[in-house]
């Protein structure tokens, strides 16, 4: 009965996460354990109060702006927004200077390559309507028609495995030719592109980061290929999702 | 039909992203309104194969984490003192004081920490599922738990020591 209890079941029994013979149990130890109640009694205060302080919001008369016919009405006034949204965000994301994830040492196709992917991120994500071209279902035939474009094979990575779904992909002008732009989206909705056109070898280097604002790049040169997947995420949840598609865009070019 | 289950999910809606927010009444409703035409959008993706408040909750998530990031705040470098009066809902002046203490102390915390204490505290969420939602390992999800638990205390303590307990 008094065997020792851990940290992790106070919380638990704090949070009601407990069953009726731990409830016991815990409140055992805390009649023969004054400090531990203490600590105990204070969490309680602190759900109590967060309960005290928000719990009234539920009884607030809904802001007419929220209810769901007015948000399907304003849809239409949001996309109007979406032109200076779109141009705002692209100056913040290209901007060079503080405050950004800047590359470093790097080459100056990837920071080219980083640029326009990022873009291209801004601009093609805002659409609700049209993000694409080709829609995700014709995988086989978009990756033959961009890699016809591009003048190399290209397979469309796959992301499913992490939650992302393609959306499909288009065809853009980059500075030096084609490029493809790949859109996938996860059932929260938040978006990836990955941007690939043909750029120099640069031997092989790791992958770099670019952007800012919440938006950020990862890019790397790959065969023929300079490619760059972005997204709204930290640095540490984009990196192995760029891996994964490093990973499986080589081996598409093996086989 | 959507509209119907979504209206009925907004006042939990609203709760939740005041709670993130710290109390900031305007930005937990900008963050609301995102969420709800987010929600709109995917109705087809969601299909009612999950719990449609833990679907909206995630959604709502991942709009205040992109605002955290814009913003690029470290939310321990806000002003308390923005801390709207919205807050003073308790009738004892004591309690009101106590509770403004607690709304600005958590707006104090790091987000990855308030955001456990919330989820946990306020809307009742497993461990296992704010593991789920964050995408954090559950050792995590209960080291930020302590951590905040502890952080809140101390920044309560710091703000007014005779108010420290909020009963």
């Amino acid at each position: 009965m008094s065997e020792r209890l851990g940290d992790d079941d106070l919380h638990a029994y704090v949070d009601g996460l407990l069953d009726q013979d731990g409830r016991d149990r815990v409140e055992a130890r805390l009649a023969d354990n004054p400090d531990q109640a203490l600590r105990v009694r204070l969490w309680q205060d602190q759900n109590d109060g967060l309960r005290r302080l928000f719990d009234p919001v539920l009884d607030e008369p809904i802001p007419p702006r929220l209810l769901p016919a007015a948000i399907r009405s304003h849809t239409w006034q949001k996309r109007r927004l979406t032109a200076l949204r779109v141009a705002a965000a692209l100056a913040l994301v290209l901007a060079g200077g503080g405050g950004g994830w800047w590359l470093r040492g790097q080459s100056s196709t990837e920071a080219q390559v980083a640029r326009e992917a990022l873009a291209a991120h801004v601009v093609y994500v805002a659409d609700q309507r049209r993000p694409v071209e080709v829609p995700g279902s014709e995988r086989d035939q978009m990756a033959t028609w961009l890699s016809k474009r591009l003048g190399a094979k290209m397979n469309v990575p796959d992301l499913s495995a992490s939650g992302y779904q393609l959306v499909g992909g288009r065809l853009l002008p980059a500075e030096n030719g084609a490029a493809a732009l790949y859109m996938y989206e996860n059932s929260l909705g938040q978006r990836l592109t990955l941007y690939v056109r043909r750029a120099p070898d640069d031997g092989g280097k790791d992958l770099r980061f670019q952007g800012r604002d919440g938006t950020l790049a990862g890019v790397w040169t790959q065969g023929p290929f300079g490619c760059a997947l972005s997204g709204p995420l930290p640095r540490e949840d984009l990196e192995p999702l760029a891996r994964q598609v490093w990973k499986q865009m080589g081996a598409a070019r093996s086989s | 039909m959507a509209d119907s289950q979504l209206e009925a999910q907004i006042p939990g809606l609203r709760r939740y992203a005041r709670a993130l927010c710290a109390g900031d009444a305007a930005l937990a409703d900008d963050l609301v309104q995102d969420c709800l035409e987010r929600a709109l959008s995917r109705w087809q993706s969601w299909r009612g194969e999950s719990d449609l408040r833990l679907w909206l909750l995630a959604i709502l998530r991942n709009l205040w984490l992109d605002e955290v990031r814009r913003r690029g705040t470290r939310p321990d470098l806000m002003d308390v003192d923005d801390c709207p009066d919205a807050l003073a809902v308790a009738p004892r002046q004591g309690q009101a004081l106590a509770l403004r203490d607690l709304a600005g102390a958590l707006g104090r915390l790091a987000p990855e920490q308030r955001e456990v204490l919330v989820l946990v505290g306020l809307e009742g969420l497993s461990y296992a599922q704010v593991a789920h939602m964050t995408g954090a390992p559950l050792g995590t999800v209960m080291s930020r738990l302590k951590r905040g638990r502890d952080r809140l205390a101390q920044l309560m303590h710091e703000d007014g020591p005779a108010l420290r307990r909020v009963k």
